[in-house]
């Protein structure tokens, strides 16, 4: 017994015990209910109630840190969980998120059967068998009026490997579709390309042991504290006192706990990191031996650079001269030095050369390849890193490209499929894909696990283009998302904890996702659903290997053989498992392998020089400057560790709820808000030239003036923000547009 | 196990059946938990917590000596605001569904550059908690050996006024289970030599155990030195812990400063409350008519004034979440208000019941047996009458004294000094001559207008008193200004009928019943509404006292 000090009087007579107990009652069943006993399997305490029967440990579903849980069971069912103590990844820690990440799935309003629009407009419940005969037969007739390339599918960075490769290949190869691209788009694929061009395969090159052995840590766009709050942990651990250098607009918790924070005016980055090359080259504070045997492109670089002077820099940044400079410095000085970036870099009209202006800086100073170092990008989705080698949409399986007849010939083989079936071009991209709605090139979408309605960009006229379609199929965990609202078909699928497959995190390791919990009603692991679309569509004959999760793992590993990311070492979940996850390579038997490994260590790239490359543009403004009817520039980024994407999930969570603001606010800097006549609190409005919301303004000096900041998880965000893209990932730039923001009730809190 | 999971290949032959079928196949298998068998792994049985090696060095060895207790301390700059620990507690605890013991708010302002600090609290195991002192049942106990404030939820009965009197929020109250729960510092768990919850899961440490010594705690809390933007830590000496390497300017904001949310109206406590000044007022307004000589009218006022008091007490326990337990109210007599407002109108009833007894006996005598009679006859005497009448009122009025003390206790800016004080007292005067009023003028007793001009600058007083709550500015006095703020929207309404019926009840009415003819329909029908108006009026007045109030809080976040 653990919250009662004094046993229960026994021995006394019964009457004096019942009135002792009529005036001061120190147990009962209320003081049960909160009862903690040991919990066995290494738990500490628990609560009695909860006290498991077996535990298993599996990968947390929301982010790309890619944590441990340690899921409690009762005969099978996940009842608690508590993080793992032994993970490489997380020691035993895990942020508000994955504590609550049960909960969600046990939400009102969980996508149960399968839904049809009726004539009324009204979804409602249909059987399988009909809606796979409507998926079927509309997405047919699509093809056949107006060819395969009118239908188009959209998924995820967060479901398991195995079901984006099933997916991928169904779609492409069983029902010819061509385009198809994933909500990573909007998220990693900077950092991809970037990946892809400089080092010649998309491979972020560290281990999260970097974070505790550098000495300078440069973070640019990422407030991880809030967006990766375990990676945080892994800097507070450690020893070195490291330098923790932050470039980002904002005084976020991570620039306040930075030694350096580089407050720089938006979209002015390339400048900066530019100037850095220019100084470390003029210092002559760079790696030469490293240079000359592993890269390309250095003396073309060096001439660019020359015109990228500090003094330009300050002026772009609005950083002084002697901070850009003491900044190289810290750079050369440090022995083991990391550069880290996150949205701020990938979600960026320029942000491929941002990133590379990064690698450029860890490759001229050798750091990369060595503990403590490399040119890092932290990974947003729990499986974006799955998605960008797997998911068969821009890229041929295992980071194949669809143009390369030996790719395809390979991948056909595994397979066992006619090599005719892999398209021998690339999928268009998500904004294309968008855009086709426009121009009535496509015609029917497929969007999975995602919430397009919310989150792309410029939402209300991509609410207006999804209206647009001939027929638009949702498969999701809960029927009520803003994009399942405006399906004409919603697929209930089953959730992270309901069943199997592996996630791939930042640090390249995989970790295995198991069914702990029943899916609700008649909804079915998305991997079942693939499984019957090839049924109902006619090509299960091309698929007849892919009878379970684990049968596509032994694919993907066939498929990996060879490739950068080859995983044949692991034999198969059990060994996956027992070896508390694996990065990738992994080519010996996985419980040999070391935890913690980073790549690059023999200075040899992916590219057939084996060398990494140079890359670089010239700076180019914003698209959309702010002017006088738009003066502000709009900000947008995560903003609770409690809140992911579009709440789809943590929306769910009452104990989530409580952790982050209820509605959408914007960040403002008092000196801009005394002149715009706005107190903390008020009602305001804020429009930009796409449209318009209603929010409550948080006046605070976190925010630069003239720059205002809204949290992206809330539904009106998106309304604001100016559709333009990265030219080489065509990621989309969220975090600048013009707006303007004026008091809702001008009398109001006077 | 069907089919599909011995042995996939046989669904997946050509010729098996229709794709029907594998729909039923599939939703079966979906519906298996394999976890177990597919990733059989030995745990060790054994009983010590893998956690262990990460919070090994957070919590203290040895047990606190004596004039020493158990505190939370937080590292201010470790704490980076990812709420592990609010939700790690709830799930190692066990907590009910949306159920929180810890919260994290946030500080934020400039000290030559921004600043924002995330602040992980909850509760402060104080030294003189607030909790234990207002609980009437004495249901919190602090223990002697660690300090930690427990709460027993047995004995609990659902008040609630501890929900109050904690100027941090920390017990929560659960309608579904009609008691409080609180943070027990996971006290079994530091028995066993494991961490509380949140110290387990914070992935930066920033929350460990200390031990404290009580002198110099209270000492240090007396002196105001707790943490920018909290409450006046003297109240109740709170041993929680905050230290960082950057001092904080004492001026940062709480993120949640600048807005109020109405808080509970507690229908029950506004009825009891209006209902029991209304009664001590008409009881005392009514015995001095009496002596003046109003004979039928004041003695309907008094009995009427003793009927509304006892149904007002009996409202009182509707506020419980457990009203058959509602006798412990006053087991906490030596510390809390509650307990002696409870105990002293407990007194008061039957006291008030003796006092209208002079009145209701003789009506019903003629239906007694004799031997009652001439028992009642005996304790009645008529010399009595006047001694127990301004007993019945004293008492009265420490009752009411007491729900005063009671408001006051919380430290509410809202609740504190005369904001209680008038409005409670004022209530008595108000609804006492008010109810005088409309029983003289229903008797057509002499004295009429001396009474409404008594009501009438009474009531002027009241609400002009009450507006006055609008006079603050955010500047001059932000939380006040925030009380008036909600009055002024979300509680718009409430307040609007408030004074409008207040002042229809306390002042246009009175003002009819002196130009109407004295003694006609008209003037009663104008006086009884008046009374009905001013009560009605008052008992908006109490709701918005418990709905506009912003209570004492730790810092919170951003709350659009």
């Amino acid at each position: 017994m653990s919250t009662i000090s004094t046993p229960p009087v026994q021995s006394a007579p019964k009457l004096v015990s019942t009135i002792q107990n009529l005036i001061h009652q120190k147990d009962g069943v209320l003081t049960q209910e909160l009862i903690r006993q040991p919990g066995s399997f290494g738990l500490g305490q628990v609560p009695a109630r909860l006290k498991p029967d077996a535990t298993t440990d599996m990968v947390c579903g929301y982010c790309a840190t890619g944590c441990s849980l340690r899921i409690h069971l009762k005969e099978g069912e996940a009842v608690n969980l508590s993080p793992t103590s032994e993970y490489p990844v997380n020691l035993g820690m895990a942020c508000p998120k994955g504590w609550e990440a049960l909960s969600v799935l046990d939400a009102p309003d969980r996508a149960t059967q399968p839904l049809r629009r009726n004539a009324l407009g009204d979804l409602e419940p249909v059987t399988w068998d009909t809606a796979l005969g409507e998926f079927c037969d509309r997405f047919k007739s699509i093809g056949e009026a107006y060819g395969p390339e009118s239908i188009a599918f959209l998924s995820t960075g967060q479901m398991v490997t195995e079901e984006m490769a099933f997916l991928g290949a169904l779609a492409k190869f069983g029902m010819g579709i061509l385009h198809g691209d994933g909500n990573t788009r909007q998220c990693m694929a900077t950092a991809a390309t970037a990946y892809k061009q400089s080092f010649g395969f998309d491979a972020p090159p560290y281990t999260y042991q970097d974070f505790e052995e550098s000495d300078v840590i440069f973070l640019v766009g990422s407030n991880i504290c809030i967006a990766h709050p375990i990676m945080w942990e892994r800097v507070c651990r450690n020893k070195n006192s490291p330098e923790i250098i932050v470039v980002d607009p904002r005084r976020t918790e991570t620039a306040m706990a930075a030694t350096s924070h580089l407050a720089i005016k938006p979209k002015s980055d390339l400048s900066v990191f530019y100037a850095l090359a220019h100084i470390l080259i003029r210092e002559d504070w760079i790696d030469r031996p490293f240079i000359d045997a592993s890269t390309s492109g250095f003396d073309e670089f060096v001439a660019f650079v020359q015109q990228y002077t500090p003094e330009r820099a300050a002026e772009a940044s609005g950083v002084d001269v002697e901070v850009i400079e003491s900044v190289a410095r810290k750079i050369h000085e440090g022995k083991r030095v990391s550069f880290w970036w996150t949205m701020g870099v990938n979600q960026n009209y320029e942000g491929v050369r941002v990133a590379q202006s990064l690698i450029n800086l860890a490759l001229m100073t050798g750091n990369i390849g060595r503990p403590g170092t490399g040119a890092n990008s932290i990974t947003g989705q729990c499986n974006a890193m799955g998605s960008r080698i797997w998911s068969n949409t821009t890229g041929l399986l295992g980071g194949r490209y669809f143009q390369n007849a030996e790719h395809r010939h390979e991948v056909a083989e595994v397979l066992e499929i006619p090599v005719e079936r892999i398209p021998t071009e690339d999928s268009w991209p998500y904004h294309k894909i968008i855009e086709g709605i426009r121009t009535g090139e496509i015609k029917g979408l497929w969007i999975l696990c995602t919430n397009t309605a919310h989150s792309w960009i410029n939402q209300s006229d991509t609410r207006e283009l999804l209206d647009k379609l001939d027929f638009l199929v949702v498969q999701d965990m809960y029927h009520t998302t803003e994009t399942a609202q405006q399906a004409d078909l919603v697929l209930p699928a089953a959730g992270w904890g309901e069943k199997e497959g592996t996630f791939i995190n930042s640090e390249r390791r995989l970790g295995i996702v198991k069914r702990v919990r029943r899916p609700p009603g008649e909804a079915l692991p998305d991997f079942a659903i693939f499984r019957l679309i090839a049924e109902y569509w006619g090509c299960g004959e091309l698929f007849r290997q892919w009878t379970s999760p684990e049968a596509a793992f032994g694919l993907l590993k066939e498929l990996s053989r060879n490739r950068p990311c080859d995983i044949t070492g692991i034999d198969d979940y059990a060994a996956l498992d027992h070896a508390g996850g694996a990065q990738w390579p992994c080519t010996e038997p996985v419980a040999n392998v070391e935890q913690q490994r980073r790549l690059f260590t023999d200075g040899r790239f992916y590219h057939d020089d084996a060398r990494a490359n140079f890359l670089w543009d010239e700076t180019r403004a914003m698209p959309e400057q702010p002017d006088e009817e738009y003066p502000f520039l709009l900000l947008t980024g995560r903003g609770t560790a409690s809140q992911w994407h579009t709440q789809t999930r943590t929306g769910k969570s009452p104990v989530l709820r409580k952790l982050y603001p209820a509605n959408i606010y914007v960040e403002m800097h008092p000196a801009d808000a005394t002149l715009a006549g706005i107190a903390n609190y008020d009602e305001v409005s804020v429009r930009s030239r796409r449209g318009e919301l209603a929010a409550t303004a948080f006046v605070t000096p976190t925010v630069q003036r003239g720059q205002l900041f809204i949290p992206m998880h809330y539904e009106e965000t998106n309304r604001l923000t100016l559709p333009h893209f990265d030219p080489h990932s065509h990621q989309p730039s969220y975090k600048d547009c013009a707006v303007n923001i004026q008091p809702l009730h001008e009398e109001a809190r006077r | 196990m069907t089919v599909l999971t011995k042995d996939n290949s046989n669904l997946a032959t050509a010729d098996q059946a229709a794709p029907q079928d594998l729909i039923s196949a599939l939703l079966a298998e979906s519906q298996e938990l394999t976890a177990i068998e597919r990733f059989a792994k030995l745990h060790d049985d054994g009983d010590v917590p893998a956690q262990a090696k990460h919070y090994r060095d957070l919590i203290p060895l040895t047990q606190p000596a004596a004039g020493q207790q158990y505190a939370f301390e937080v590292d201010l700059d470790a704490c980076s605001g990812c709420k592990a620990c609010v939700s790690a507690c709830h799930h190692l605890n066990g907590l009910e569904t949306g159920e929180t013991w810890r919260s994290v708010g946030m500080l934020h302002g400039q000290n030559g550059l921004p600043i924002i600090q995330h602040v992980t609290t909850a509760c402060h195991h104080c030294v003189d908690p607030g909790c234990l002192k207002g609980c009437p049942t004495n249901a919190y106990e602090k223990d002697p050996v660690t300090g930690i404030v427990r709460h027993l939820d047995d004995q609990c009965f659902g008040c609630q006024y501890c929900t109050m009197a904690c100027p941090y929020e920390v017990p929560q109250y659960s309608h579904a289970k009609g008691i409080v729960r609180k943070c027990d510092m996971c006290h079994g768990r530091l028995a066993a030599g494991e961490a509380p919850a949140c110290v387990q899961a914070c992935p930066n440490g920033a929350i460990r155990i200390s031990i404290v010594d009580t002198l110099e705690t209270v000492e240090r809390t007396t002196q105001g030195v707790f943490l920018p933007a909290t409450p006046p830590a003297e109240l109740t000496n709170p041993t929680t812990i905050y230290r960082g390497q950057h001092k904080l300017p004492v001026d940062l904001q709480a993120g949640d400063s600048d807005t109020a949310k109405p808080q509970h109206a507690h229908l029950p406590l506004v009825i009891m409350l209006v209902l029991t000044q209304l009664s001590v007022g008409g009881l005392a307004v009514g015995a001095i008519a009496r002596w003046l000589g109003a004979g039928t009218a004041a003695e309907a006022a008094i009995v009427s004034a003793v009927v509304i008091g006892l149904l007002g007490l009996n409202a009182a326990t509707l506020h419980l979440g457990r009203p058959h337990l509602a006798f412990r109210a006053i087991l906490g007599w030596r510390h809390s208000w509650l307990s002696r407002e409870a105990l002293v109108f407990g007194v008061y009833a039957p006291l008030a019941l003796t006092v209208i007894a002079f009145t209701l006996v003789p009506l019903v005598a003629g239906w007694l047996p004799g031997f009652v009679n001439s028992l009642l006859a005996a304790v009645l005497q008529p010399a009595l009458r006047p001694i127990l009448e301004v007993t019945a009122a004293l008492v009265g009025a420490a009752g009411v004294y007491c729900s005063i003390r009671l408001y006051q206790f919380t430290g509410r800016k809202f609740w504190l000094g005369l904001r209680t004080l008038g409005k409670f007292a004022g209530t008595a005067v108000v609804t006492g001559l008010a109810l005088l009023l409309a029983t003289m003028t229903i008797f057509k007793t002499p004295g009429v207008s001396a009474v409404a001009s008594l009501l009438l600058p009474a009531m002027i007083v009241k609400l002009a008193y009450e507006l006055t709550l609008f006079r603050h500015t955010r500047v001059s006095n932000k939380v006040l200004w925030l009380s008036g703020q909600l009055m002024q929207q979300e509680l718009r309404t409430l307040a609007i009928i408030r004074f409008a019926i207040g002042a229809i009840g306390g002042i246009v009415l009175p003002i009819l019943v002196m130009v109407s003819p004295s003694g006609s329909v008209l003037s009663a029908m104008f006086a009884a509404a008046a009374f009905v108006c001013v009560t009605v009026g008052e008992l908006f007045e109490r709701a918005l006292f418990f709905s506009a109030v912003v209570p004492l809080k730790m810092p919170g976040g951003i709350k659009p």
